[in-house]
């Protein structure tokens, strides 16, 4: 479904973003994409949403370069962004409705979808955010925010499903509803950008791991990757600390918390 | 200035909302040409901030403090046009969500503050041949306080000229330039300079991209 | 469409009430609209008198002994002035309660999304402005020269512009990656040219050019719109 090949990309300033990253997802593919703080994951989901255009490699959608002049191609473009979903690390860069219903019924407006105004209402309930239907989106909290963006993205029935740290502001209910929609939706291919590890474990099967150096260092089995406290510890996923243990000994190793979030 | 409704005779606000309203629509399509697809996020971004500038209170000396306008660091952080249209926003948004400033002297504030004084910063500015140093800085947005200042103090001057009853007493504002000028323009020759020289502290402290309109 | 018209109507009356200049008039004015208004009317009035009340005080003390001084007439004058003044602030505030901002600007799309993404960044700005000052105070175990609240006043500024342009370039990639940028009324526009019904949907039916652009081997697939 998507395919990098390559790709860097280099901020004007000249920082980098990403270097030299390729992977390709499949249809259906759960892959969750992890690294620290500062190390490209939003970089690298705002280039497959074709947002930012790469320095240097090449990105497909669905056998389609995604170029700067293929985006101008304003039918191919409206149907990309009906079909490739991302879901803004921070909530408020993505709502410019003026009420909760209009926001959630304005992708699916856009994309000619029929009835919107009932699809939003069903996302907006199964999101729990019916009661603020009249209101203005800049009036809900960040959790709330939150749950608006990913009811906008959802309403699109989208394709490719792009995440940024989507369970940084929501609460453990709305957290559980997500891991839940995103087991059972086996049609969705996802990539979910996270340092919640204990999260991560639920939300892929395949990870993708960006190191501080901005390249990719490790593409593979999830599971296989959280056992591996050294890759972890590279990747600045994991910590040490002075760990005492019932028995009174204390001492420092790699530690991964399973239960950040 | 926040000029309540009813101080400005109809005759000087219908006149600046004649004058004003076809440079609104100018600058709209300055600005939509300049910045194509950013324009409304950007727009809606400058006014925020300018609304938000508005509230800094800059420390005088003797205890007091004064309001930044914002306008000048706006025109030479942005260029003129989308800071004109992003002041007139904030004044509009201030006026219909918190009834400070009225709505007829809307557009004798955004003509005068916004357009002129702002006008006044741009060319002085490039006058001086443009950049970020001291001098291209607090004189150009020096000028444009002071000039807004006294296209304040005249409209308001005005208005005795423009009724008054038959006692004789004035129908709006009362006082002739004779108290306007030394009134609102001498205050405006120290706030000039802390607006100069704050837009200066400002510019100085971080690096962009000013859009061009 | 109602915010609309009660913004009309408190522009149209704002602008005729400019034209009255009895105080008699002006004040049953005032009582009409204070009765209106209602149970609300006292904390209305409250907000009014605090918006006008220096102003209003300041030109009319000074009036008031210039004219003494000169020996001429002011109470005319001095009645006129705060009636005035105090029953426009009222119509304001009464109209700020009824009125919908951003529904009011629904007929002029871009102008409805500036108020509405203004709006919501103002709340932004304002509560990291909030936090720098609270910030500022929490490090400042004694009153800081003038100089360095100076120096905190311009940093302050400096915060809300760099949050301003990342908040920009954020909110463009927002709105473009929700296709706010390349919106229905392309569809709309060829749907009129080729004398179609004005829906979007048209643009995902069999025939539509978008479909045979492209190869994708389910462009066709519609169970997605019609279920």
């Amino acid at each position: 479904m998507i395919e990098l090949d390559r790709i860097s990309h280099a901020y004007p300033d000249g920082g980098l973003g990403i270097g030299d990253v390729s992977f390709r997802l499949e249809r259906g593919e759960r892959a969750v994409l992890l690294g620290s703080n500062g190390c490209g994951k939003s970089t690298l989901l705002k280039l497959i949403a074709g947002l930012l255009t790469p320095t240097a490699g090449q990105l497909r959608y669905r056998g389609d370069a995604i170029t700067p002049a293929r985006l101008k191609d304003r039918a191919w473009c409206r149907r990309f962004r009906g079909e490739v979903g991302l879901v803004f690390q921070h909530a408020e860069t993505m709502l410019f409705n003026s009420t909760v219903l209009e926001e959630i019924a304005y992708g699916p407006t856009r994309l000619g979808m029929k009835d919107p105004s009932r699809l939003a209402r069903d996302w907006a309930e199964r999101l729990g955010l019916a009661q603020y239907l009249d209101k203005p989106p800049y009036r809900l909290s960040g959790g709330e925010k939150q749950r608006l963006c990913l009811a906008c993205i959802l309403a699109c029935e989208p394709r490719l499903l792009l995440l940024d740290e989507p369970t940084a502001s929501l609460d453990p209910r709305a957290t559980g509803w997500l891991v839940d929609f995103l087991v059972g939706r086996k049609d969705l291919t996802t990539l979910v950008s996270t340092q919640n590890l204990s999260l991560a474990a639920e939300l892929g099967e395949r990870a993708l791991i960006l190191g501080e150096d901005r390249s990719l260092m490790f593409d593979g089995s999830l599971r296989k990757a959280l056992d591996d406290t050294d890759l972890l510890w590279q990747a600045n996923l994991a910590h040490r600390h002075e760990h005492r243990h019932a028995d009174g000994t204390e001492h420092r190793h790699v530690h991964v918390h399973r239960d950040w979030g | 200035m926040h000029i309540p409704d009813g101080l400005i005779a109809p005759q000087a606000y219908l006149a600046a909302a004649a004058l004003v309203v076809p440079c609104w629509a100018f600058a709209v399509r300055r600005v939509s040409r300049a910045l194509d697809e950013r324009t409304i996020p950007r727009l809606a971004v400058l006014t925020a901030l300018a609304f938000v500038l508005s509230t800094i209170m800059v420390p005088l000396p003797g205890g007091t403090s004064a309001h930044l306008s914002g306008m000048g660091l706006l025109v030479l952080a942005f260029g003129l046009w989308p800071a004109f249209l992003a002041f007139s926003t904030v004044l509009a948004l201030q006026a219909l969500l918190l009834g400070a400033g009225g709505i007829t002297a809307l557009p004798v504030n955004a003509l005068i503050m916004g357009l002129i004084g702002g006008g006044v910063v741009a060319g002085a500015h490039s006058l001086v041949g443009g950049g970020r140093s001291a001098w291209a800085t607090v004189i150009p947005v020096w000028l444009g306080v002071v000039a807004a200042s006294l296209g304040m103090a005249l409209v308001l001057g005005l208005q005795p000229l423009l009724g008054r009853d038959e006692t004789g007493q004035p129908l709006f504002f009362p006082f002739g330039p004779e108290v306007t000028l030394p009134v609102i323009v001498l205050p405006h020759l120290v706030l000039g300079a802390l607006e100069g020289f704050l837009a200066w502290v400002v510019l100085g402290r971080f690096d962009f991209c000013r859009a061009t309109a | 469409m109602k915010d609309r018209i009660v913004l009309i109507f408190w522009l149209a009356a704002v602008v005729a009430i400019t034209f009255v200049h009895e105080p008699v008039v002006l004040a049953a004015l005032l009582l009409i609209v204070l009765i209106s208004i209602g149970r609300s009317a006292p904390g209305i009035a409250r907000r009014a008198l605090a918006a006008v009340a220096l102003v209003n005080l300041t030109v009319s003390i000074a009036f008031v002994l210039s004219a003494w001084l000169a020996g001429d007439a002011w109470l005319q004058f001095v009645l006129r002035l705060n009636l005035r003044v105090f029953l426009l602030a009222l119509l304001t505030f009464w109209m700020i309660r009824h009125v919908d901002l951003a529904r009011a600007a629904a007929p002029w799309p871009s102008l409805q999304f500036i108020v509405v993404l203004a709006l919501g960044q103002i709340r932004t700005f304002s509560a990291l402005l909030a936090d720098y000052r609270m910030a500022f105070a929490s490090r400042s175990p004694t009153r800081p020269p003038l100089r360095v609240r100076f120096d905190g006043a311009g940093r302050q500024a400096a915060a809300m512009m760099e949050k301003a342009e990342s908040q920009a370039e954020d909110l463009t990639q927002g709105m473009r990656a929700r296709g706010f940028f390349d919106d229905c009324q392309d569809a709309r526009d060829y749907n009129r040219k080729n004398n179609r019904e004005e829906n979007c949907e048209d643009s995902r039916k069999d025939n539509c050019e978008d479909n045979r652009e492209h190869n994708w081997p389910d462009a066709n697939d519609r169970s997605r719109l019609n279920d």
